[in-house]
């Protein structure tokens, strides 16, 4: 062991890596830590209640468009004008209430009359009689008009008048909203036909466009010729009972994801590449460690985050909440080849079958289900994301401010040194548990809030490991050189010093990620963490409190248990390979 | 050793300046507003405001200073500190928080102190015995052993003891009260059977930090040029480690207890839920679920207290025993 390290071209992380690897239990751990990983960030494609793809037409969905462009849509339409003339009338003649003065009211007109309402609404506090009509915004404008000074009633006068010029630009703008949902609903409709229908239907979308003249809204009963022609044109193309749906492949696995999703599966699946098959190929051979590692990395985030940011743009989420499972088994769902995920259940699915709830182990549900009948391994497969999350997260926090302080301390000495040790000392008595439920009962329910405490509490041990190892190393031959050669601080501290001084940082970091997650297990079971119907491995322990069925308890116990040890493990390997005095 | 004591003495009251600081903001981040609360929990939900008790809400804000800005606030909180009030907590019936912290902490502290001595009582001959035979078969079985029972969940192991052992033992903790009928005998064993599943739940966790810590300390010590000395003195392997190495690697693993002190006051909250035993934890949950700040504030604080003096405990335990830093 000593020999190799005179052995020119072994770096120091080279022997950390054989030692570490020499040790088999580590080892072991480290492959259940990163399959872990891997099923966590894999979650959205393994368990999920929507197929990865299907051939197929979905007449339900179609029907249901047909129906919100005929019903809905065109009543809107239909109502525009009736509206606008009862809404002008109203403001003309005073009998407008103050409500709907002030959803119409511009801001500059608001400021001048704000005050005499304000002294106004005072005053009617008083009168038992008419407040609640003022506190619920149902007195009429001509009364408040009765009741303010000369000028005050002309700025109010004015200002009604404004609304009343500004309404119809207003209803001209709901109208074209109005329009571009139907035009939205006619291509979503037309994504269904065949091809050759499909300019057919962009025709239909133009009627409805022209339909409209300008002054549309001012038309008696709001029906035009023109709209009416587009309507029946619309019934006549597109009704369902006159259409053949054609089957096309579809992926509804995509709106089950989001942006960062993509971007960890993406970067996942790149980086066991990078990692594995590339790395044997050639990579190997590549020196420095620092570097091979370096393009590695590249390999794997940065098509990663193209493709997510690609993903961001480009999606729009269509038919987000169907129930493809259901459509599949009462016909609006037509599928003629489908290929679904290994699982095929989501961590908030409640079926309404309730026969379903409690029921143990079957094939089926391969961990059985809990008391509202979700399934159980869809849950922790979808707790593991969040439990392991929390662990990661907060330990890069407090190693980004652990090492950052550290080294800051270590590398300057004097008083910056001083303050800092100070700094640690005192945020070191903090009662850190405490402090965490304090903040998670009080503010409002987020994990990111346990996140950040848990980071911003945790960092103290990890800046000291950090300064005793800058102090430990600055006084080495190559820091001098660099030094001697011109190098900057902070070139100094990243390039050469940091490197070197990361592994102890390795091990808290390993704990800490492990007691994180037991942390955050404890608070959801306190009923503190992370809240229905989001899943954590400590929330179904809370949800099983107390009840007779024994899966629900033993089970994510258990997989909290094995991830803390195997991270405890892997800490203990890396301090193992690390630490010159334990080897005899 | 004068300036390290008066050092480590300067440091209690800023670090609780710090923590009761950072707790009272946090508590005033929150949305809801404690007089809202309080009159819509004594009109039983009926929020119909009329004048008068406007004002009674605006006096009762006054009284509690909670119309002032918040250093304010902060400093009339301090100065009843300084008197020892922490006042009422805002919880029916209406007594004043320290009585209720007086009543709970006796409990928790026995159970903590029990826990504190069954960690070292166990984990020190561990830790020797790993040592001693470091790389044995010993070694990595009570390695192994020490590992699986730091990563079980305190809250999991206390359910499924709950869940299985129960017909055996109780499932409610600690009764402080049926010395009447039993005598005292009957009364220490009714405790004990009350006790064993709580203290078992704190109490394994700290097997493997102390273990491990005795481990690694003891194996420093006896790679020391005294220790091959004694081996070559011809003495027993069984005194050279015990009764010379054993001492010195004890210096380290005294102060230790000042790193075990603040996790088992916040284990105690889990292990009072499940198993209703009626200590700080408990109540600082209680609390927490009815936003009763005085209580909440006042807990806190104590227990910020208690664990500055254990850490300063276990300072001056250093300085006594280590005859190193005794002319620092």
């Amino acid at each position: 062991m000593t020999d190799e390290a005179a052995v020119p071209g072994r770096s120091y992380w080279d022997i950390v890596t054989r030692a570490f690897r020499r040790n088999v239990v580590a080892r072991v751990a480290l492959w259940i830590t990163t399959a872990l990983l891997a099923l966590a960030i894999l979650t959205p494609l393994l368990a999920n209640d929507r197929p990865y793809a299907f051939k197929g037409t979905m007449p339900g969905e179609y029907r249901r468009a047909y129906s919100q462009v005929v019903r809905g849509a065109w009543f809107a339409l239909l109502s525009l004008p009736q509206q606008l003339r009862a809404e002008r009338e109203q403001f003309e003649q005073g009998t407008a209430t103050l409500l709907q003065l002030k959803t119409r009211i511009p801001i500059e007109d608001l400021r001048t009359i704000y005050d005499p309402l304000e002294r106004l609404r005072r005053r009617a506090e008083s009168r038992p009689d008419i407040r609640g009509r003022w506190v619920s915004g149902d007195v009429t404008l001509r009364e408040i008009a009765s009741e303010l000074a000369p000028a005050e009633a002309a700025a109010l006068e004015s200002a009604t008048r404004r609304i009343r010029d500004g309404l119809p630009a207003l209803y001209r703008d709901r109208l074209r909203d109005i329009l571009t949902g139907i035009e939205t609903k006619i291509g979503e409709m037309a994504d269904q036909l065949d091809p050759a229908l499909r300019p057919k239907a962009a025709a239909v979308a133009a009627l409805f466009r022209q339909a409209t003249p300008g002054d549309y809204v001012f038309s008696a009963g709001g029906r035009t010729p023109a709209l009416d022609a587009a309507k029946s044109a619309f019934q006549e193309t597109l009704a369902p009972d006159r259409v053949t749906l054609v089957p096309a492949w579809r992926f509804p696995i995509f709106d089950a994801l989001t942006a960062l999703d993509v971007f960890f599966i993406v970067a996942a699946l790149l980086a066991a590449l990078a990692f594995g098959p590339l790395a044997w190929a050639g990579l190997r051979r590549l020196r420095p460690a620092g570097r091979r590692l370096g393009i590695q990395a590249s390999i794997a985030i940065l098509p990663a985050a193209a493709l997510a940011l690609l993903f961001l743009a480009l999606h729009h989420p269509r038919f987000g909440t169907v129930s493809y499972k259901a459509g599949l088994k009462d016909g609006s769902i037509v599928a003629e080849s489908a290929f679904w995920p290994p699982h095929r259940y989501r961590y908030d699915e409640v079926p309404e079958d309730a026969a379903e709830r409690r029921s143990p182990p079957s094939r089926a549900h391969p961990l059985g289900t809990d008391f509202m009948g979700r399934d159980l391994l869809a849950r922790m497969l979808w707790g593991s994301r969040i439990s392991l999350s929390i662990g990661f997260l907060s330990t890069a926090i407090a190693v980004v401010l652990g090492v950052g302080l550290g080294a800051l301390a270590g590398f300057y000495g004097g008083w910056v040194d001083i303050a800092i040790s100070r700094l640690i000392e005192w945020m070191i008595c903090f009662p850190r548990f405490f402090l965490i439920l304090a903040v998670v009962a009080f503010l409002p329910p987020s994990i990111y809030y346990v996140m950040l405490v848990l980071g911003l509490f945790g960092w103290m041990g990890i800046a000291r490991l950090q300064r005793g190892e800058f102090l430990r190393l600055q006084n080495q031959d190559y820091v001098t050189a660099a030094a001697a050669l011109g190098a900057r601080e902070g070139r100094i501290m990243f390039r050469h010093l940091l490197p070197n001084s990361l592994a102890p940082v390795l091990v808290a970091a390993s704990f800490g990620i492990a007691s994180a997650m037991l942390l955050e297990s404890g608070l959801s079971f306190l009923g503190f963490g992370v809240q229905e119907p989001a899943t954590s491995w400590g929330q179904i322990l809370f949800t099983a409190h107390g009840q007779k069925e024994w899966w629900t308890l033993v089970i994510p116990g258990a997989a909290i248990f094995v991830a803390v040890t195997c991270y405890n493990l892997v800490g203990d390997g890396i301090r193992d390979a690390v630490d010159p005095r334990l080897k005899v | 050793m004068r300036t390290y004591l008066l050092k480590r003495l300067l440091l209690i009251p800023v670090t609780l300046l710090g923590v009761t600081f950072i707790t009272f903001l946090v508590m005033k981040l929150a949305p809801g507003d404690p007089a809202q609360a309080l009159k819509a929990q004594a009109a039983g939900g009926n929020m119909t405001a009329s004048e008068q008790n406007v004002q009674a809400q605006e006096l009762w804000k006054r009284e509690r200073h909670l119309d002032k800005p918040l250093l304010t606030q902060y400093g009339y909180w301090l100065r009843d500190l300084a008197r020892l009030d922490f006042g009422r907590s805002f919880m029916p019936p209406r007594e004043k928080v320290l009585a209720r912290i007086a009543e709970a902490l006796p409990i928790t502290i026995a159970i903590n102190l029990l826990s504190f001595a069954l960690i070292y009582l166990v984990a020190l001959p561990v830790g020797i015995v790993c040592a001693a035979r470091q790389f044995s078969w010993w070694d990595r079985a009570l390695t192994i052993a020490v590992f699986f029972l730091y990563s079980l969940p305190a809250f999991w192991i206390g359910e499924l003891m709950m869940k299985f052992l129960c017909p055996p033992f109780p499932t409610t903790g600690y009764q402080p009260h049926e010395i009447g009928e039993l005598g005292f005998a009957g009364w220490l064993a009714a405790w004990a059977r009350h006790l064993v599943l709580p203290v078992t739940c704190a109490t394994y966790a700290g097997f493997a930090f102390l273990s491990r810590q005795m481990r690694s300390s003891l194996l420093e010590q006896v790679r020391q040029d005294f220790v091959r000395t004694a081996r070559a003195k011809g003495l027993p392997e069984r005194v050279v480690i015990l009764r010379h190495a054993v001492r010195n690697a004890l210096i380290p693993i005294i102060t230790l207890f000042g790193n075990l002190l603040p996790e088992m006051i916040a284990g105690s909250v889990i292990i009072e839920y499940l198993f209703s035993i009626p200590g700080m934890g408990q109540l600082f949950f209680a609390a927490i679920l009815e936003r009763d700040y005085p209580l909440i504030m006042g807990i806190e604080t104590i227990s910020a207290v208690l664990t500055l003096l254990g850490i300063l405990a276990a300072d001056l335990l250093y300085v006594a025993v280590n005859p190193a830093i005794a002319y620092d």
